[in-house]
């Protein structure tokens, strides 16, 4: 075959495979955009799994105590959904960068987080995820991992940080601190997926919350007295906290 | 008699080291295996701090709340640092002062304390 003839033939297959592959991210974005925009399908109902629970239960003759019928009453009565793909995952955990150094306080809280979590200190380190820089008017940074037990815990550098409960649904905070080098109050946290806002309410004045990739901020000067968080979730039922910043 | 002084060699040696372990890494755990009451409060002994923590869980009911500060000598602190969710690591600093950890008072219940850790290590 000579060089004229072959001109014409890879034309055509550089044209085929450019296409294909066009076609192929075409159909991958339209699909991402059908993901986002579809609801989520409730696919658990509580109160049904809460009742036919206790009647399993007690067919297999396990004792249910006051406590779990009491339980699944609340459930029933008070039905919450858990939808598909929302868990007490969090999302920013999975695709936070490793940072190449660690400030002593992060190294700190890693041991911290090792001896609590029943983790090795070198496995907690190799563990923390640097989420976000420049926080608020401290200008401290968010870093993260996951516990031993898949609890998720954070520190906030200037202030500090603490580990949530594995599997809750529940976002782990701190609120207040503050006071050092004139730094304000803080609320910071990290929600679950399933959280869509968190609201915050200091000494009866609602105060800015952010909630960004499952990072919950929000700052306010010190010496408040009260703080109320509430929580909202994807099924749209809420939690609230009330807790004295002063201690007394 | 040799043995005496040998003896009392260790002694001022290990107070002397004792006494020099401020400018050295310090640990303490003020606080181990208790149950407090709403508003029960705790503090370690004065030096450099460079972190203030804490462990606890719910015992008795309700949803605990705990917070820490760091205490100066003249009485003034720092702002509560407060969570419910089971543990606090307070990362504040103070060249001398005092660690302290506190049970809400607002709590209603009795709250299960593994432990309150200070240092500075």
């Amino acid at each position: 075959m000579n060089v004229a003839r072959r001109k014409p033939l890879i034309a055509i297959t550089a044209f085929v495979v450019v296409a294909a592959a066009t076609v192929s991210v075409l159909a991958g974005l339209s699909q991402a955009g059908e993901t986002r925009a579809r609801a989520p399908q409730p696919y658990l109902r509580h109160p049904e799994y809460a009742r036919k629970a206790l009647l399993l239960a007690k067919a297999a003759g396990i004792e249910v105590t006051p406590a779990v019928r009491a339980a699944a009453r609340v459930q029933a009565a008070h039905p919450r959904m858990l939808w598909r793909g929302a868990s007490a995952r969090f999302s920013v955990l999975g695709g936070a960068a490793a940072p190449s150094q660690l400030p002593p306080e992060v190294r700190r809280f890693a041991a911290f987080v090792a001896s609590t979590t029943h983790l090795s200190r070198d496995t907690a380190l190799a563990r923390v995820r640097l989420l976000r820089s420049t926080v608020g008017s401290a200008r401290g940074s968010l870093y993260a991992l996951e516990g031993g037990t898949g609890a998720p815990c954070f520190i906030l550098t200037h202030y500090g940080g603490t580990c949530g409960v594995a599997g809750s649904t529940q976002p782990a905070w701190v609120i207040g601190g503050g006071g050092q080098d004139g730094n304000p109050a803080v609320l910071v946290g990290l929600a679950p997926d399933d959280v869509t806002a968190v609201t915050l309410t200091v000494d009866g004045r609602s105060v800015a919350v952010s909630l960004d990739h499952n990072v919950v901020f929000a700052q306010f000067p010190t010496g408040a007295g009260f703080a109320r968080v509430a929580t909202t979730h994807m099924d749209g039922t809420t939690t609230t906290e009330q807790l004295s910043l002063t201690g007394s | 008699m040799k043995r005496l002084r040998l003896l009392l060699l260790a002694l001022v040696a290990s107070v002397a080291l004792g006494w020099a372990s401020p400018a050295s890494a310090w640990y303490y755990r003020y606080v181990y295996n208790a149950i407090w009451a709403p508003g029960s409060i705790a503090g370690s002994p004065w030096n450099r701090i460079t972190y203030n923590a804490v462990s606890f869980s719910n015992c008795c009911g309700g949803t605990p709340q705990m917070g820490t500060t760091l205490q100066r000598t003249d009485g003034s602190a720092y702002p509560y640092l407060c969570s419910n969710s089971g543990s606090i690591f307070d990362s504040r600093t103070i060249a001398y002062g005092q660690a302290i950890c506190i049970a809400n008072v607002g709590n209603g219940y009795k709250v299960y304390i593994s432990f309150c850790d200070t240092g500075n290590t």
